[in-house]
């Protein structure tokens, strides 16, 4: 399988903001890869950057093997409709479906007619006098019917109601899985998205914290649950992403697999362990960087997040360190 | 995991066949509303309204058969300048608006330049060919059947089809340029753009009749209405290389 998209501490800086911070991920071809993170984590960005809308401050990135920065060779396999598209003033969907073949050599009249009509898009108001899940629909259709070899979809959904959401990921498997190409997408809809990743990247803070298959992602934390004192006692010296207390118990998401040993002091500590999903790992990543300065007692029954000790925090500097 | 191969893909013939300057003019011309019928309507209004004021004319006595009734008619500009305002609008429009989708629709900045200027001026050739034909109708139709100037005019070449021509390609091709520019400055810089240009054409200007005001009577007597083509193109071309300029380092949005 070789990479479609390779990107080695990426920065991008804006005035004195830093947006990315030594990002570093590979996407391989003909994959559905997830880029998850909180609102502010660099996701678009990162977006922008590989489809070549962006420069970056610093860093490598390669899309299929060029630079993305006003690469016409990656400009012509790419597909990149953003959340905030701008379109021209009297832009409608008769428009796309005329000119998107001229764009894109593997475009599919066809598919592009049948999802705007089952997204029902109209066909006479122009685009930015849609609603936004009209808007978000236009992109869907162009993303898809596009074939393009890199498709990036930007929080897709938006504005999308139950069922054209379910419409759009049944259409984007089916499509898929008869023409397999890369696909990146950021979400925050990870429980109804989840069963289309292959691959995620959780970003925070514009820096990556997690990269790896689902399954791995899944396994990469565990949850813990029992009354406040055991749980504490349970997680002291363990990398806690977030914990969570209502009255005289506690649940926590660690980070790290459960293993043997860790089944064990559960065991001897009386507290319950449990499997986590994405949706769980990546909102507990988010919460522990937003409160990684904050130290809170669950003893008296308030919420808190973030590491227990000081210890914690150091390892998890140490780790992200060496992740990165 | 390896990484795919750079040389199969490097071929400037696949550059070639990526790039995106037609489907950047299709995605411009898209547009038939804004680019194409609009001019019409907007000279067709300069017509009906150019001829409405010279029917009042000859309603207040005027003798329309003199030569002097037809010299003072040819001093006429209207419909030289009607469009100017709109073509300006119509090049920050196709820069601005566009840009976003093009991109969008996997087109680099420099395709999406070079096809904005081509469509740019292929629209300046629509533009002028629809201008000669109406110059030709109204000299067929001894200027609409009632003395009628508005083509036939001293700034479009005074029934030269030859200047009116290069006139209206010119002209119409300046004012989508100059739009252009803007609309780049815009993308670049945001509303500091197109403020800084104008701040620095005025100054420009302001210099430029200062010197020239004491010798102002030995230019005038020199000038040749060749100066004002040369003067288009150059202008062209520097609003152009402006627009790929900005573009060069404008992010979408």
């Amino acid at each position: 399988m070789t990479t479609a998209i390779e990107i080695t501490g990426l920065s991008r800086r804006y005035g004195s903001t830093t947006a990315l911070d030594d990002v570093a991920f590979d996407v391989e071809e003909g994959t559905i890869c997830g880029l998850l993170g909180r609102n502010g984590a660099g996701k678009t960005t990162t977006l922008s950057v590989v489809a070549g809308q962006e420069r970056p401050s610093g860093g490598l990135v390669r899309v299929f093997g060029h630079d993305p920065a006003d690469d016409s060779r990656v400009a012509a396999r790419t597909s990149f409709v953003k959340d905030d598209q701008r379109w021209p003033d009297d832009f409608r969907m008769r428009e796309v479906l005329a000119v998107g073949p001229a764009f894109h050599r593997g475009w599919d009249a066809e598919l592009a007619r049948s999802l705007a009509a089952d997204l029902r898009v109209p066909e006479k108001t122009p685009v930015k006098k849609m609603s936004r899940g009209q808007a978000s629909a236009v992109a869907i259709v162009i993303g898809l019917a596009s074939r393009a070899p890199l498709t990036i979809f930007d929080e897709p959904y938006l504005g999308l109601d139950a069922t054209a959401r379910q419409l759009f990921y049944d259409r984007l498997l089916a499509d898929y899985s008869e023409h397999p190409r890369t696909i990146l997408l950021s979400t925050h809809l990870i429980d109804e998205m989840e069963s289309l990743l292959e691959h995620v990247v959780v970003l925070d803070q514009g820096r990556v914290r997690l990269d790896c298959d689902v399954d791995d992602a899944r396994a990469s934390a565990y949850a813990v649950a029992g009354t406040t004192r055991a749980v504490t006692a349970f997680l002291d010296g363990r990398a806690v992403l977030s914990t969570h207390g209502i009255g005289g118990l506690t649940t926590a998401t660690v980070e790290g697999a459960a293993d043997e040993r860790v089944r064990a002091d559960a065991a001897a500590a009386g507290v319950e362990l449990s499997p986590v999903g994405l949706q769980q790992v990546v909102a507990a990543l988010g919460s522990a960087s937003a409160a990684s300065s904050a130290v809170h007692h669950a003893d008296d029954g308030d919420d808190f997040a973030g590491p227990t000790t000081p210890a914690d925090a150091d390892r998890r500097t140490a780790q992200e360190g060496a992740r990165s | 995991m390896t990484t795919a191969p750079l040389t199969a893909r490097s071929r400037p013939e696949e550059a070639r066949a990526a790039s995106r300057t037609a489907p950047v003019v299709r995605l411009h011309f898209a547009r038939r509303l804004n680019l194409l019928l609009v001019p019409l309507f907007v000279i067709a209004v300069t017509l009906a309204v150019s001829i409405v004021i010279q029917v009042a004319i000859q309603r207040a006595g005027v003798d329309v058969g003199t030569v002097e009734y037809a010299a003072g008619a040819r001093q006429n500009p209207g419909v030289a300048w009607a469009l100017s305002g709109y073509l300006v609008a119509m090049g920050v429009a196709t820069v601005a608006s566009t840009f976003p989708l093009a991109a969008a629709l996997g087109t680099t900045r420099r395709d999406f330049a070079l096809g904005t200027a081509l469509t740019h001026a292929l629209t300046a050739l629509y533009l002028t060919a629809v201008f000669v034909g109406l110059l030709g109708l109204e000299l067929l139709t001894s200027h609409w059947f009632g003395g009628f100037y508005v083509f036939d005019v001293n700034v479009l070449g005074a029934g030269d089809p030859a200047v009116l021509a290069a006139a209206a390609f010119l002209g119409s091709w300046l004012a989508l340029s100059v739009g252009g520019v803007f609309g780049a400055s815009w993308l670049r810089f945001g509303p500091r753009g197109p403020l800084a240009i104008s701040v620095v054409t005025i100054v420009v200007v302001a210099v430029a009749v200062l010197l020239a005001v004491p010798s102002i009577a030995a230019v005038a007597d020199a000038f040749r209405p060749w100066w004002l083509a040369v003067a288009a193109v150059v202008l062209i071309a520097v609003s152009v290389s402006g627009t790929f300029g900005f573009l060069r380092r404008a992010s979408v949005r």
